[in-house]
């Protein structure tokens, strides 16, 4: 019980501490924490208010035809309550662009984090840093995308609608950039690919290191040498009594001679010769524990790669969105309206 | 001083996981039933009996620094067995291992120091042999060009024995190694290392007169090893060692040469099922034979382990994983009468945090 008290706590030790690092992203996971609550109290405010102009608006309505001075109290009072409702929903406006802002900030700090970590395993392995940034990683992808405002790739800033484009011209530069996003796509699609390769190969990695631990750990892959007792009679004259126990004077208090699981395995031959044989000589192969393959240098690769196909992937969005900008140009210019 | 050892490791935990906040962990555990048809290993007539498992391990990183880190590794398991051995009540094997390493790294060089500690305490078990070790290592490591490593290590390490059957040890042991990795797919190594033994027992003499007669000094012994590895990925993951042993004794009986295999592949098979075999073989010679008479060997002069484990996993989600195992074991002297053999069959449930 003792001992599973003890897992227990070191279980909890150290899933506690899997946490990120970096000053500068602490103090933003914390600046959005803190105004995400604002922005769900805002909620719950706006929520109740509403609520409550709701309410008012049903008693205003059922109150019109008799007419009289709660009518008109009422009537004094919606307004105060829709105010409040706008000023709440500009609040809530507010906090939700402070909230992007801050998650914006945030992607650009695990990018950075990120890359440093990853030019950082690029020197050589590193486990813990690849935990580090397989943390970082995780954060990154849960903040999501966010407004792809930049980053359409080398050549796609050189495509514009200039004045004197004609329609053909717009159509060209459409499918250019159609092109190039259909090219990112696939690149994405093929470090995808890899990506999942790669996974296969450390979850493998993965298992044998955890079974070679555990096999370890019990000991189970060590053999057993023989151990060698010496006898009560000569070699070649009468062989001893039996095979329990023949300890000699002197050292029957050393270890490895009192067994009797020795005796049950000696065999009678070698019994009958003068020496018992067997007992265990586990726990002396310090150097025979098995390997563990490490994942280190794969878990960076992983993580390079995302990089890559994330980048690919918003690439491409902007591209797409860009070249939609040019379609709808040109479908104004066809009807006329430019 | 079970309890003591693994109050120590405790407290070393803690305060190197409360030395300072961040690091990132990895929490495992996994709990499983195991059909062992020959739990007490027995030579003949053994008896098949249940036994349960747990086994749990978590690390992290209390300091993690670009030149410097230090990481904390404790593992902990138990296995109770559920019959009972020659009418005792049923016994358990308690298992808990911490282990505590640094390292300082400059551009192409790294030195790292490591400090161990594992606690096997057995009850009621005849088949293991419970031990308090301890082993401080110190080793230097270094890039010597592209794609080619190497290092060398010291070690220094005791073991306390539990069991009467299991003499006490003291160990010193220096190594190098080389390796060579021409992608990150295929890797190899080579190392040769020297092991100094010194066991708390006394050593034994062979005379024509006397046989087999203690003598006043301490059994001791020089174990020189020389290993090659390979790891291989190619569409399934290989990983293997092959390793020559020499052991020198002053004491009659102990001195052997020996040929250690160790191998471990696992591919993906087939519905997110991954397989994984695991197998082990060694043989040895022993150099002073039981029956010292010429021409004369017993089958005791030559023992052969035999592991063999096929397992079969599959991850449920992203956090579980469920796995099937099936294991022979051949164990002793190479003569047939020598042998234990068992059959193991295993159901387990693993989670990570």
């Amino acid at each position: 019980m003792r001992y599973v008290i003890i897992l227990i706590a070191f279980i909890a030790l150290f899933a506690s501490r899997a946490r990120a690092e970096s000053a500068e992203i602490d103090r933003l996971e914390a600046e959005r924490g803190r105004l995400g609550r604002a922005r769900d109290s805002l909620l719950v405010q706006r929520g109740r208010l509403a609520a409550e102009v709701d309410r008012l608006s049903a008693r205003i309505d059922s109150l019109r035809a008799p007419g009289g001075g709660e009518f008109r109290e009422a009537l004094r009072r919606s307004p105060r309550l829709v105010g409040r409702l706008e000023g709440l929903d500009r609040d809530l406006e507010r906090a939700g662009a402070d909230l992007e802002g801050v998650r914006e900030r945030l992607r650009a700090a695990y990018d950075r984090e990120i890359e440093a970590l990853v030019r950082r395993l690029a020197q050589g392995p590193d486990e813990a840093l690849v935990r580090q940034l397989v943390v970082y990683e995780k954060a990154r992808e849960a903040l999501g995308r966010g407004v792809v405002s930049e980053g359409a790739g080398p050549g796609a800033e050189a495509l514009s609608i200039r004045e004197e484009d004609g329609p053909e011209e717009v159509r060209q530069k459409a499918d250019l950039l159609e092109d190039m996003a259909g090219r990112l796509r696939a690149e994405a699609a093929e470090v995808a690919r890899q990506v999942r390769q790669l996974e296969t190969e450390r979850r493998l990695r993965a298992r044998v290191a955890a079974f070679a631990r555990e096999v370890s750990l019990f000991d189970e892959h060590l053999p057993e040498g023989r151990t060698v007792s010496p006898s009560e009679a000569k070699v070649g004259a009468s062989p001893p009594s039996g095979t329990q126990g023949a300890v000699p004077p002197g050292v029957a208090q050393a270890p490895g001679f009192e067994g009797s699981k020795e005796q049950v395995r000696a065999g009678d031959e070698a019994a009958s010769q003068g020496a018992l044989v067997a007992g265990k000589e586990v726990a002396r192969e310090e150097g025979s524990s098995l390997e563990e393959p490490s994942v280190e240098d794969l878990v960076a690769e992983i993580q390079r790669l995302k990089a890559r196909q994330r980048e690919a992937q918003e690439r491409e969005r902007a591209l797409r969105e860009r070249a939609g900008v040019f379609r709808e140009r040109l479908r104004r210019m066809l009807e006329g309206r430019e | 001083m079970r309890g003591r050892g693994g109050a120590v490791g405790v407290v070393l935990l803690g305060l190197v996981g409360l030395a300072r906040p961040g690091g990132a962990a990895e929490v495992r555990a996994a709990v499983g039933l195991e059909r062992d048809d020959n739990p007490f290993e027995e030579t003949a007539d053994g008896r098949g009996g249940w036994i349960s498992r747990l086994y749990a391990s978590a690390s992290g990183y209390p300091l993690n620094r670009p030149r410097w880190r230090a990481k904390a590794q404790y593992q902990g398991g138990i296995k109770h067995f559920w019959l009972a051995e020659q009418g005792v009540s049923q016994g358990d094997v308690v298992t808990s291992d911490l282990e505590v390493s640094a390292q300082a790294r400059a551009a192409r060089l790294a030195l790292s120091g490591r400090g161990d500690l594992k606690v096997k305490g057995v009850n009621r078990v005849s088949s293991e042999e419970g031990y308090l070790r301890g082993a401080l290592e110190g080793a230097v490591t270094g890039l010597f060009g592209k794609g080619i490593s190497g290092g060398a290590h010291y070690l220094r390490g005791g073991d306390d024995s539990r069991a009467v059957t299991l003499p006490d040890a003291s160990l010193h042991e220096a190594g190098a190694e080389v390796s060579y990795s021409r992608s990150r797919r295929v890797q190899g190594r080579v190392g040769v290392a020297w092991r100094w033994l010194t066991y708390g027992r006394p050593a034994l003499r062979w005379t024509p007169d006397d046989g087999v007669t203690p003598t006043a000094a301490d059994q001791s012994d020089l174990l020189r090893e020389v290993s090659v590895g390979l790891q291989i990925y190619r569409g399934m993951l290989v990983h293997a060692t092959y390793a020559f042993l020499s052991n020198r004794s002053n004491g009659f009986g102990y001195g052997f040469r020996a040929h250690r295999f160790h191998a471990l592949v696992t591919r993906h098979l087939a519905y997110e099922v991954d397989g994984q075999v695991y197998l082990t073989f060694q043989v040895r010679r022993y150099a002073d034979p039981l029956t010292p008479l010429p021409g004369g060997r017993s089958e005791a002069d030559e023992y052969e382990q035999t592991v063999a484990v096929l397992k079969l996993s599959r991850q449920v989600t992203s956090r579980c994983g469920v796995s099937l195992q099936y294991g022979r074991f051949r164990n002793g002297a190479r003569g047939s009468a020598g042998f234990y053999r068992k059959r193991v069959y295993a159901f387990s449930v693993d989670a990570s945090l």
